[in-house]
């Protein structure tokens, strides 16, 4: 403690270091043995270091004299620190102007480094994380179609690899939690047992799943998240050994896993995969339902081992052609593959917060040029006195870089609130990992000296440049000269180019999100309320699942302000891609060759009910049952591709294995309807009779006269009456579901426009900055103009031209450089493409009208100048 | 001295009335004295020691080997005994208006 004094003493004036910089040190040594505490430290740095700034401030020694023997670097740096305070302090405009900007640009370039960094970079929270990678087939022809692994696959990598000390196999589960009164559906995964060892993570409490633990024989064990240990069973201490009852199953727990473990996984509890997946699963090659996880062993590159499983998936697609789908293997990072969707987004939006930024510099660095000119005479009498040429920029610098760090604080600020705003924003849990940890901390402080140096040095050096006599002579305003001035412009043209780049960006995005809005989702979605159904585990029989089911129609249907009610597996728009192989009578063809299609089961009037258009053939009727002949409705996607001319009414087609799926008499063929999600492409669809193959889960939608709102909670409460065990949930208006597919799209839109404003407002601040200026330094030159008889309007147009024709070349260069980089947000849009004209005229248009305004606001005021006056300013 | 004094700077002349004192004598009455009111940490001390110094209300007593002492001058004294009245002053007016019990009232 007493060197951190030592150290802090330096701080003071040299004067006053002298005299009691001893006896302070001796009296601080007696009061820190009386009482040493970290508040007695606290205080007394706090103390000097407040003292030694009144200090400063209240001498009057030169401050900028040249430098003399003996003072310490620090003690420069203090005084050149003190010295920038005070010239801050005298131009208060400025400063709050150069902050704002600083704090903004650093702000929002930190916050989304801060998410970008949480969920693309930072290692999962696993030993080794880097040696975790994702194992799986995608498309070929369009890698981010991921097809990930199927069982028997699965099983074939796990036997023959090398490359990996442990391969896992993992698969979403889904159940429903009968534990005390209200059931809760709860989602999992199950998993090999090596899951956990490829994480590398050992249970809080109890075991993970051992082999015996896959064998359907021996008794069903399950790990507890520590959140579903906590929220559902209150932590309680005996947990291990106890049984939990779900709606179809029974199990115990045998382990808990620690609270750090849910930052990779969402999933509430792990059941072993060998004992819960579905046996047509596991005897079936051909689908797709896991996906699987390894860990690279340590000599082994994540190249040699993606060679060695394509190798073995040629020899397995040799020997399975029904697997053979033109896909291809992949071995990446689990940590790219958990944050692939979002990566397109946080790397546009990454790119747009750093073009803030720029811009941002570029305005600083015209702001300091206009400042340093008209500094110029106050440089130019230090020089005379003596301040030596690096001593001057040292204190240019200086004074930059304080304004830097106060507008990266303040920026560190803004992104802690930004990131806070944006993870109530998106809802999205991976961003809950969003903090303002170190590297963010690193991140804005690089981005602070980078800031400096962009906008600090070039002014800094043109300041010292000034030719003491030259400067003096020539009076106060006119400072810089036709090279600065220049400069000035090519930062101006810089700005107005970025920002029409950001701009053109966010327009691709709006056009995109409108788009999406105007997609005709294939049904009518207004006054229309869904929920879905999930039946308890005691309807053991197809009769009573369909018994309960049509009394639950019959009572939805009847209720008041009820037009309509039907009844799917899974309505439209639910993202739900359960698919299937197509194989058509007539038409040979290898398994998988004629592409899946998705399936739903409905019932009889659901086309109707939906205002889903019929165009050809019948709906399908109450007697389409189980003693009647399968029979299915395709869409007409479908309907094109494999009958363009003929009619497919009585076709026969299979879904799945040939060997054992039924055949199916195609008996209608419905419009087409956005069945996944608004913007995903409409492939073939399938509706099959719902009493031929019934499921205990299954959506609702009713159609109601007045808002679909009101109806929702008391249909419910019917439902439940009629079967109080049920689990009902996602009660939701259609509209309200078709919404929550936009958000995240909504979310990209949202940050890039205000980004793209941030950025405009600033491109506007910088124009009318440089019109003003060099309006104000022509002021002279106005007035004898009017006194000569220029009428205002030739003078407003000598304003105006100057500063657009600096617009009009940033927006021409901007348009040349959206051309080429708009491509990068392909992946974003939907229905526009990347050099939309439309977009590009629009915001060109956009930003000369405010570029006009910024640059018609100084030349109206060197209209109003009294040409007596301006002469006289000489 | 026309304006009043600051609360530390008239403590810190109190202190120095009984008698000399080193830096950390005067911290350390001035805070019992002042009941805790007056809390000066050697940064503060020494700016305000600086400060009294420069006006001449203190000037240095003897040093011994390690640290300077410092007494009260004439003149310290003197805006002292003004600085007290005054406050007496205002006493006898907060007394007058029964805020505060005693007095003639």
């Amino acid at each position: 403690m007493r060197r951190v004094v030592a150290a802090l003493l330096h701080l003071f004036p040299p004067q006053f270091k002298r005299t009691f910089g001893g006896d302070m040190l001796a009296t601080f040594d007696q009061r820190w043995r009386e009482r040493s505490s970290w508040q007695l430290a606290a205080r007394t740095i706090f103390d000097l270091i407040v003292s030694a700034l009144l200090l400063r401030f209240s001498t009057h020694q030169p401050a900028l004299g040249p430098i003399r023997k003996g003072d310490s670097p620090v003690s420069i740096l203090w005084q050149d620190f003190c010295f920038a305070l005070r010239t801050l302090r005298k131009s208060p405009a400025f400063t709050l102007v150069a902050l704002v900007t600083l704090a903004l640009g650093i702000g929002v370039n930190a916050a989304m480094f801060s998410v970008a960094n949480a969920v693309l970079w930072r290692s999962l929270p696993f030993p080794d994380a880097d040696r975790i990678m994702w194992v799986g087939e995608v498309d070929r022809a369009n890698p981010d179609n991921v097809w990930g692994a199927t069982y028997l696959n699965f099983r074939d990598w796990q036997a023959r690899s090398h490359s990996f000390e442990r391969l896992a196999g993992t698969m979403r589960d889904e159940r429903i939690l009968r534990q005390g009164t209200e059931p809760a559906r709860v989602s999992g995964m199950a998993v090999t047992p090596e899951f956990f060892e490829v994480l590398g993570v050992q249970p809080a409490a109890g075991r993970v799943f051992g082999a015996a633990d896959e064998r359907p024989e021996s008794p069903l064990g399950i790990v507890l998240s520590d959140r579903m240990w906590r929220r559902r069973f209150g932590a309680e201490p005996a947990m291990v050994g106890r049984t939990i009852r779900f709606d179809d199953l029974i199990a115990t727990v045998v382990g808990i896993m620690p609270g750090r473990f849910e930052a990779l996984m969402e999933s509430e509890y792990y059941v072993p995969l060998g004992h819960v997946i579905d046996p047509y699963f596991a005897t079936h090659r051909a689908v797709w339902v896991l996906s699987s996880i390894g860990r690279l062993r340590s000599e082994q590159t994540t190249a040699a081992a993606q060679t060695e499983v394509e190798g073995i998936m040629r020899q397995i697609r040799h020997d399975h052609p029904e697997v053979n789908r033109g896909f291809a293997m992949r071995v990446h990072p689990l940590q790219s593959q958990l944050s692939r969707d979002l990566r397109p987004a946080l790397l546009a939006l990454l790119g747009a917060v750093a073009v803030v930024l720029l811009i941002a510099c570029a305005n600083l660095a015209g702001l300091m040029s206009v400042r340093a000119a008209s500094r110029a005479r106050e440089m130019a009498i230090r020089s005379a006195l003596g301040a030596g040429r690096q001593r001057m920029i040292r204190q240019l610098l200086t004074e930059c870089a304080t304004l830097a760090f106060a507008g990266g604080l303040a920026g560190i600020g803004l992104a802690f609130w930004a990131a806070r705003g944006l993870q109530w924003l998106s809802k999205d849990p991976r961003l809950l990992k969003v903090s303002i940890d170190l590297p963010v901390l690193l991140f804005a402080f690089a981005a602070t000296l980078m800031t400096t140096l962009l906008f600090g040095v070039a002014p800094a050096i043109h300041a010292a440049r000034i030719d003491a006599a030259e400067a003096l002579k020539s009076g106060p305003r006119l400072g810089g000269g036709p090279r600065r001035a220049f400069a000035r412009q090519v930062l101006v043209v810089a700005q107005v180019a970025l920002c029409l780049v950001l701009l053109v960006g966010a327009g691709l995005l709006f056009r995109s999100f409108r788009r999406v809005l105007g997609v005709d989702p294939g049904f009518k979605a207004d006054h229309l309320a869904s929920l879905r159904v999930e039946l308890p585990g005691s309807y053991k029989t197809i009769a009573a699942v369909l018994q309960v089911h049509h009394q639950f129609l019959e009572r939805l249907k009847s209720m008041p302000g009820v037009v309509d009610a039907t009844m799917i597996n899974s309505l439209p728009v639910s993202g739900d891609s359960s698919n299937g192989d197509i194989a058509i009578e007539g038409i040979a063809s290898a398994p998988g060759e004629l592409g899946a299609t998705n399936f739903r089961r409905a019932v009889p009037g659901y086309f109707r009910a939906m205002g889903i258009p019929l165009v050809r053939g019948r709906e399908f009727t109450d007697s389409d049952d189980r003693q009647h002949p399968d029979v299915a409705i395709i869409n007409e996607t479908m309907a094109r591709r494999f009958w363009p001319s003929q009619d497919p009414l009585g076709r026969r087609f299979q879904i799945g294995p040939h060997d054992t799926a039924r055949w199916m008499t195609i008996v209608g063929v419905v419009k087409d309807v956005r069945n996944l999600r608004l913007d995903s492409e409409i492939g073939f669809s399938t509706y099959q009779p719902y009493a031929q193959q019934p499921r205990t889960r299954m959506e609702f939608a009713l159609r109601t006269a007045g808002s679909p709102e009101l109806i929702m909670a008391s249909a419910q409460r019917e439902l439940q009456r009629i079967e109080p065990a049920a689990m009902i949930d996602n009660v939701q208006t259609m509209s309200q579901r078709i919404d929550e597919t936009l958000s995240p799209r909504r979310l990209n839109l949202v940050l890039f426009g205000l980004f793209s404003l941030l950025a405009l407002v600033l491109a506007a601040v910088g124009l009318y900055g440089v019109v003003a200026y060099a309006a104000g330094q022509r002021t002279r030159e106005f007035g004898i103009r009017m006194a000569l008889g220029a009428r205002a309007a030739n003078v407003l147009w000598l304003v105006l031209g100057q500063g657009l024709k600096l617009a009009l070349l940033g927006v021409v260069i901007g348009t040349g450089v959206s051309m080429g980089l708009t491509r990068l947000l392909t992946k974003l849009l939907f229905g526009v493409e990347p050099t939309d004209p439309l977009t590009m005229i629009a915001v060109a248009i956009l930003l000369a009208c405010v570029a006009t305004l910024a640059c018609w606001l100084p030349a109206r005021r060197a209209t109003r100048i009294a040409p007596t006056e301006a002469l006289r300013t000489e | 001295m026309s304006s009043p004094l600051k609360s530390a700077d008239f403590h810190i002349l109190l202190v120095l009335a009984d008698g000399p004192r080193h830096g950390y004598g005067i911290m350390k009455e001035a805070e019992t004295e002042s009941g805790g009111a007056v809390r000066l940490e050697i940064g503060s001390l020494y700016r305000i020691l600086a400060r009294l110094l420069e006006a001449g209300l203190i000037e240095d007593a003897d040093a011994d080997a390690r640290r300077h002492y410092y007494r009260i001058s004439r003149l310290g004294r003197r805006v002292l005994k003004a600085e007290a009245g005054r406050l007496a002053g205002l006493v006898d007016l907060v007394r007058a208006r029964r805020l505060l019990p005693g007095g003639d009232a």
